[in-house]
């Protein structure tokens, strides 16, 4: 898996609180397959209007296109378990000029989307309320602005900008190593399976599930 | 021996291990997997790992299954990309030996209510699934909480899960609620108390008087909602009206494994000096009726109220806030809720769409006539059955309501059920989000009786409000 160590990019914000994964991709597109890219339908309705584009939403900056750091609010990601919502986020797409992030900024994540974008390998930084507002602001002066994020410092900066964050330790060693917490678990095999007997042991109704009903 | 939380308890009898820095390896008791989740399997594959216990999972049929005409196998369903899904998951729990709920089966329904119905989900067990309202199964006192397809996939191969134990707030409704009251209007009334983000974070264990005065399908109308709080999952201790619940279940336990099981269940309520991260106290005699106004669950209002004035908000932020909702949402301030006129009604979801909410529903309805087009989706084939037993289908269709078959239907809208641009429905489902029923779609959440209550009124309204 790929590691991650510094990244520094254009960025796309999304100045809006409590950003739910429908509003990252719309339920309506979760029956398609994965094979083209689910990068097509990310942040649709905020892309489209039907099938118009809506010529005023970063998504659409021809000089932003190489953008892969997104810049949100508070509880980005809320909502929906949906993993497509990460998998919109960094897919790309065989054929659409759409997005393909690396990273998303904001002050806080929807729990289960977070753990989405670690498997994903989709770096989620939270940074603190007035970071966040002074990085906004600073892309809204100068939408085309970099940003960097260096992970071994925990450190983002834009222009004459630096702020700080902190990433649990084991999640943040994921990143860095670019390693998979299942091989980390099946490592354990032997204890998952002596714990697995004695459970089975001490809760004796937990049986398979073919075996009636 | 120190006082235990009812959480504690669970997670302590699922710890395999512990690292230094906090992260346990956490065992996973039970996976559902629904269609969306045959994403998960192909992942196995790619790394030659095979499903480690498949007689403990189960799969269900729910989110993309058609409401309208009977299906009785995959390879009617009309839409050929539901037919893939529904084929992908057959195909895939069928090879790897795991009992699928499928499509034309007669038990076949939403996962969050055919797990509990069926005797399938536990307390005191760890339950995942691919869908965040996992933490329906809360109500029976479990650690169930939804995941992705990455971590479903890892949960498959490994039987565990990578935790930090999460923080725990109590959530202690005091009192008793008013004649009429509902659980939906108890956990909307919530959330706008402590918000959509009050519980990130955290797991809600939910007590108190009017928590225990709950039935079991009211509790789970509650936890089911704990995610729009911010928290992966909400508990209830399981008392002597989960065991009465649980008892006969397709699989639940018999005989003497019965009797072991149930006395381990009661055993789980949390110590009363158990500690909690934080305690949040509901007074629940303050509770009244209420709808939402807004595009997030928080943005609740007294059905007696009226729309909220942005420019009476306290800081630009929420003002702003509040114009967009309202812009999308096609309402003025101060407009009477009572007032608003609507398109549609939706009765369903894993919400609000269990034997007891369609008596609710019938009891309203009966004898009157629909003046919106309002739809009703049963939870499951066994919800679906026992209301035609008990001659709800009748009262449904003589009222005007439409009678369909389970699904997931209108809540998520991946079966093509969809309000159209800038319909407004009121909808007994969990999520008034933009663009979550369709796109521009304006959804009003609300228990079952005032859904009822508002098809026949044709605007929002309490049952007691109709003629």
């Amino acid at each position: 898996m790929k590691s991650f160590s510094t990244l520094r990019s254009r960025a796309i914000p999304v100045n809006l609180d409590d950003v739910d994964t429908d509003q990252i991709i719309p339920g309506r597109f979760l029956t398609h397959a994965r094979s083209a890219g689910f990068g097509q339908f990310q942040f649709y309705d905020f892309r489209f209007s039907g099938d118009e584009p809506i010529e005023k939403s970063p998504f659409h900056d021809a000089e932003r296109k190489a953008a892969k750091i997104l810049v949100g609010r508070a509880n980005f990601g809320c909502g929906s378990s949906r993993e497509s919502a990460v998998w919109a986020l960094i897919d790309g797409h065989q054929d659409k000029p759409v997005h393909q992030f690396e990273a998303v900024i904001a002050m806080s994540f929807g729990d289960i989307f977070y753990a989405n974008a670690c498997k994903n390998k989709l770096l989620p930084v939270v940074l603190a309320e007035q970071d966040i507002d002074e990085l906004l602001a600073a892309l809204e002066r100068e939408p085309l602005a970099e940003v960097a994020i260096d992970l071994e410092k925990q450190r983002v900066s834009c222009g004459d900008g630096h702020w700080t964050f902190s990433m649990d330790s084991f999640r943040r060693e994921l990143f860095l190593l670019g390693l998979d917490d299942t091989e980390l678990a099946l490592q354990h095999a032997d204890r998952i399976s002596a714990f697995e007997q004695e459970h089975r042991r001490a809760f004796p109704w937990l049986h398979d599930f073919s075996e009636n009903g | 021996m120190s006082a235990k939380t009812l959480f504690d308890k669970i997670w302590e009898s699922h710890v395999v291990l512990e690292r230094d820095d906090g992260w346990s390896l956490l065992y996973v008791d039970t996976v559902f997997l629904h269609e969306g989740s045959w994403h998960a399997f192909p992942q196995l594959e790619e790394r030659g790992l095979p499903v480690r216990n498949p007689g403990r999972c189960i799969g269900c049929a729910d989110h993309l299954v058609p409401t309208v005409g009977l299906v009785r196998s995959t390879s009617e369903l009309k839409s050929e990309k539901a037919r893939k899904m529904a084929t992908a998951q057959e195909d895939y729990t069928q090879k790897n030996g795991i009992r699928l709920f499928g499509v034309g089966d007669t038990r076949q329904g939403i996962v969050h209510v055919v797990g509990p119905e069926l005797g399938l989900s536990q307390p005191g067990t760890t339950i995942i699934c691919g869908d965040s309202h996992t933490s329906t199964h809360g109500a029976i006192g479990a650690f169930a909480f939804g995941v992705g397809n990455s971590e479903l996939a890892h949960g498959m191969a490994t039987q565990t899960l990578w935790r930090k134990k999460p923080k725990q707030l109590l959530l202690r409704f005091d009192g008793k609620s008013a004649e009429g009251v509902t659980a939906k209007d108890l956990i909307l009334h919530a959330i706008a108390q402590i918000g959509t983000r009050g519980a990130v974070g955290h797991i809600i264990e939910f007590a108190g008087e009017a928590i225990r005065d709950l039935s079991i399908e009211e509790r789970f109308t509650l936890c089911n909602m704990a995610i729009e709080a911010g928290a992966r999952a909400g508990l209830v201790a399981p008392d002597e009206k989960t065991v009465a619940y649980l008892e006969n279940r397709a699989y639940s336990p018999r005989g003497e494994t019965w009797d072991a099981a149930a006395a381990y269940w009661l055993s789980l309520a949390s110590d009363e000096d158990g500690t909690f991260d934080k305690t949040v106290v509901v007074d629940a005699t303050a509770v009244g009726p209420v709808v939402t106004w807004g595009t997030t669950p928080e943005e609740v209002v007294s059905i007696h109220g009226r729309v909220p004035d942005p420019s009476k908000a306290a800081t630009d932020k929420e003002r702003e806030k509040m114009e967009r909702a309202l812009a999308y949402m096609g309402l003025s301030p101060n407009q009477k809720i009572t007032d608003i006129e609507i398109d549609r009604v939706f009765i369903g979801s894993c919400t609000n769409a269990r034997i007891e909410d369609l008596r609710a529903v019938a009891g309203v309805i009966k004898g009157r006539k629909a003046s919106v087009r309002a739809t009703i989706v049963p939870g499951s084939m066994t919800v679906k059955l026992a209301a035609e037993a008990e001659g709800l289908d009748t009262i449904f269709e003589d009222a005007g309501f439409e009678w369909r078959n389970p699904g997931c239907s209108m809540c998520i809208g991946m079966n093509g059920d969809l309000l159209r641009e800038e319909e407004r429905c009121v909808s007994t489902s969990n999520r008034n989000f933009e663009g979550r029923q369709g796109p521009k779609s304006r959804t009003h959440l609300a228990s079952p009786a005032i859904a009822a209550a508002s098809a026949i009124a044709g605007k929002i309204s309490l049952p007691s409000g109709l003629e």
